[in-house]
């Protein structure tokens, strides 16, 4: 397979992501789309690192990875958090920042 | 390398108790820290046979610190200095732990008060068996820091939680001199171990280089002499910091013995002795040392003879005899330093200790106008007292005798007259002031007829170490200090503290000799004389004295007003310039620049929450616009 199978794939994979995230209203999904985001340039470092023969991708990979983590243990709290307010998970409902 | 052992025995304690303590161990705690440092104390028996029989070591366990050119290895030391020091630290720490487990019996902190014991012990074991400064310095800090936590033990008392944090920033105060000392050792013979540093052509070197202070021109060797000593004297309460060990009686009694005995105030003093060949060759450092330790002995003296509380008696004379040990080292005479470093651990543990049982007895009642012919209610603790203060004394054969006997003559010796004068009058009174204390709180009639009534002869897990370290007291002396000044500790301690120059090369003539030793029995004698004169033969002598010299007792009494002054000149203007930096600087200015920036934000926001509409995807979707058309911008070429 050539480089630009991998960054086609990527490149769909996130628009897939940033139309989840722009046009949905839960926030579990928009969360997951984000995700989708995350690994869509995952697949781009990998690609690159092939390509250019540079470790340095792959290394970014895991620092990536690691942050997804620990941005899905913080950010399913704060979603937690936010639905026992609120009872809702609607993006919409939380307008506070406006009044 | 059994030496291992002996720190992985408390280490080992303290894991176990501090993990296991609180939930599973409760009151059983105790076994452990004693397991631990009963090993301590075995290894110790045997590696001090060992090196009796010549062995040496001086080996790194592993590479610790490497910056650089520098090397600094986690390494242990073992030679005759650390022999006995690891006999007396262990010996006194194994007696304090089974005493405790009486004196504790009832304490909620049963096991925290093991854990810290077990860490006192290990702090005090690092600092001893260490091949190098740092681990000199580290032993140093954790002694520090475990004595606060011991100090402050109850720290729901506010003048113990006072106490343990006086106890700590004096002890800063001395360890930033200590640091400094440190540092210069590091500059000057690039390398933190002691093979290294002691290398007497690297002292000549650093004798040569001289630096101008306040208008003299000090060696180099001298500023970091003088700038290790300011450690001791942080560490081994000697004046002008002494403040602290008084107040460090706020800590349960088993700790007060192991402070004033074994670990913490002993450290001082065996670091100088440890650095004998920078001590020895630095002439002005050793005047200075000479003068601080008499001036030390002399202060705790007269401060305990006019107190009435038992274990603040003690505490300033355990003041008073650290200021003879100083003296001594920096006379030259390491030797007797050590050695009554050696003799005070038994006997100073002994007194303390009694006085822990005393206060058990009493409930913990201090005041010794308050007691009065306990003798016949706690025979065992009453004669060990006595022992404990006849060797203290320096009556023969006791122990202090030998060891105190030692320090005058070679003071003496060593041309420091008048150190030597102050030294013969603390000698009279310290025997004054410790009859004092056995005639009031042990004769005479009882003074508290309700408290007396109460009194009750302490555990066996008591008198049992009050047993042994009083057999101690009496032999330990006369084993290793005869004949004088040729006992068996001089050619024990010999090889490690043989002094460069000074006392310990001047032999007196025999007569002389016999003449200092016949003129300390003399005052010891005549001190525990006017002492029962005072307090048994004539009760009405104290008042009367006291009223003659009223002046001179009301400053011994307040003692010295080192505290007021202290007060005055340091804690008054910090609190003064901290109530201007709170109150004028922080509260005007500071504010004024923080309130004023949140203003201008605020002001700004006002027109910028126009945008703010509260819908996330509002937000993303600009955000997502502004990288398309950023990403538009850069590809399109500006």
């Amino acid at each position: 397979m050539l480089l630009q199978h991998y960054l086609i794939l990527s490149a769909v994979l996130f628009g897939i992501g940033i139309t989840g995230v722009l046009i949905r209203r839960n926030l579990i999904v928009m969360f997951m789309s984000m995700e989708l985001m995350l690994n869509a340039v995952n697949i781009n470092m990998a690609a690159f690192s092939k390509y250019l023969h540079a470790m340095s991708g792959q290394i970014f990979i895991v620092f990536i990875m690691c942050v997804a983590a620990a941005e899905a243990a913080v950010g399913l709290a704060l979603i937690i958090s936010l639905f026992r307010n609120k009872q809702t998970i609607n993006a919409d409902e939380f307008n506070l920042m406006s009044k | 390398m059994i030496e291992l052992g002996i720190l992985l025995g408390p280490l080992a304690a303290i894991i176990i108790n501090a993990f296991f303590g609180r939930l599973y161990l409760k009151e059983k705690a105790s076994y452990v820290s004693i397991a631990g440092v009963l090993i301590s104390l075995v290894l110790s028996i045997v590696t001090f046979v060992r090196v009796a029989g010549g062995y040496h070591l001086d080996t790194v366990v592993y590479e610790w610190v490497l910056a650089g050119n520098i090397h600094i290895p986690f390494g242990i030391l073992v030679d005759q200095l650390t022999a006995i020091m690891l006999i007396v630290v262990t010996f006194v720490s194994t007696m304090v732990h089974i005493y405790s487990i009486g004196y504790m019996h009832h304490d909620p902190g049963h096991w925290r008060f093991f854990t810290y014991l077990s860490i006192f012990t290990l702090s005090m074991l690092v600092l001893v068996l260490g091949n190098n400064f740092l681990m000199l310095f580290v032993g140093w800090e954790l002694v520090g820091l475990s004595s606060y936590l011991l100090i402050g033990f109850w720290f729901h008392k506010d003048s113990a939680a006072d106490a343990s944090k006086k106890a700590f920033v004096v002890n800063r105060i001395g360890d930033f001199g200590f640091y400094i000392g440190l540092l210069l050792v590091i500059i000057t013979f690039n390398s933190l171990n002691y093979s290294d540093a002691f290398n007497i052509h690297a002292i000549e070197q650093a004798k040569e280089i001289t630096y101008p202070i306040f208008g003299i021109q000090m060696s180099l060797l001298d500023i970091m002499t003088f700038g290790l000593f300011c450690g001791a004297i942080g560490k081994s309460a000697q004046f002008p910091l002494h403040v602290w060990l008084p107040d460090a009686m706020e800590g349960p009694t088993p700790v007060s013995a192991l402070i004033h005995a074994a670990t913490m105030v002993t450290a001082g003093v065996y670091m100088v002795a440890r650095c004998n060949p920078l001590f020895s060759q630095a002439e002005l450092t050793s005047v200075i040392v000479v003068y601080v330790g008499a001036i030390t002995a002399f202060l705790g003296a007269t401060i305990g003879l006019t107190q009435f509380d038992f274990k603040r008696v003690l505490a300033y004379s355990t003041i008073s005899q650290l200021g003879y040990m100083i003296m001594a080292a920096g006379a030259g005479a390491y030797v007797a330093a050590i050695f009554h470093l050696f003799t005070h651990a038994f006997f100073k543990a002994l007194l303390f200790l009694c006085s822990g049982s005393v206060m058990h007895a009493m409930q913990d009642e201090l005041d010794i106008r308050k007691m009065g012919g306990l003798i016949k209610k706690m025979p065992i603790t009453g004669y060990t007292f006595l022992i404990g203060c006849i060797a203290i004394a320096g009556i023969p054969p006791l122990a202090g005798f030998w060891s105190k006997d030692e320090i005058l003559a070679m003071t003496f010796s060593a041309n420091y007259k008048f150190a030597w004068f102050i030294g013969a009058v603390v000698a009279f009174m310290t025997a004054f002031y410790m009859f004092r204390l056995w005639w009031m709180v042990f004769k005479g009639e009882p003074r508290d007829k309700h408290l007396y009534d109460h009194a009750h002869e302490s555990p066996s897990s008591m008198t049992v170490p009050l047993i042994l370290l009083a057999i101690l007291s009496v032999v330990v002396g006369a084993i290793f200090g005869y004949p004088l000044e040729n006992g068996y500790i001089h050619s024990f301690l010999g090889p490690v503290l043989t002094p460069a120059h000074g006392g310990g090369e001047h032999h007196m003539s025999a007569a002389l000799s016999t003449g200092l030793m016949t003129l300390s029995i003399v005052l010891a004698v005549a001190g525990i004389y006017v002492s029962y004169l005072y307090y048994i033969q004539k009760p009405e002598l104290p008042a009367k004295t006291v009223k003659a010299f009223r002046p001179v007792h009301k400053f011994f009494y307040n003692k010295w007003y080192f505290d007021e002054l202290y007060d005055a000149v340091i804690i008054q203007p910090i609190v003064l310039i901290s109530r201007f930096l709170w109150k004028g600087f922080d509260n005007n200015v500071i504010d004024f620049i923080v309130n004023g920036a949140g203003w201008t934000a605020r002001s700004l926001g006002r027109f910028l929450r126009i945008i703010q509409t509260g819908r996330m995807q509002t937000y993303l979707f600009t955000m997502v616009l502004g990288v398309v058309i950023l990403l538009t911008i850069f590809y399109m070429g500006y």
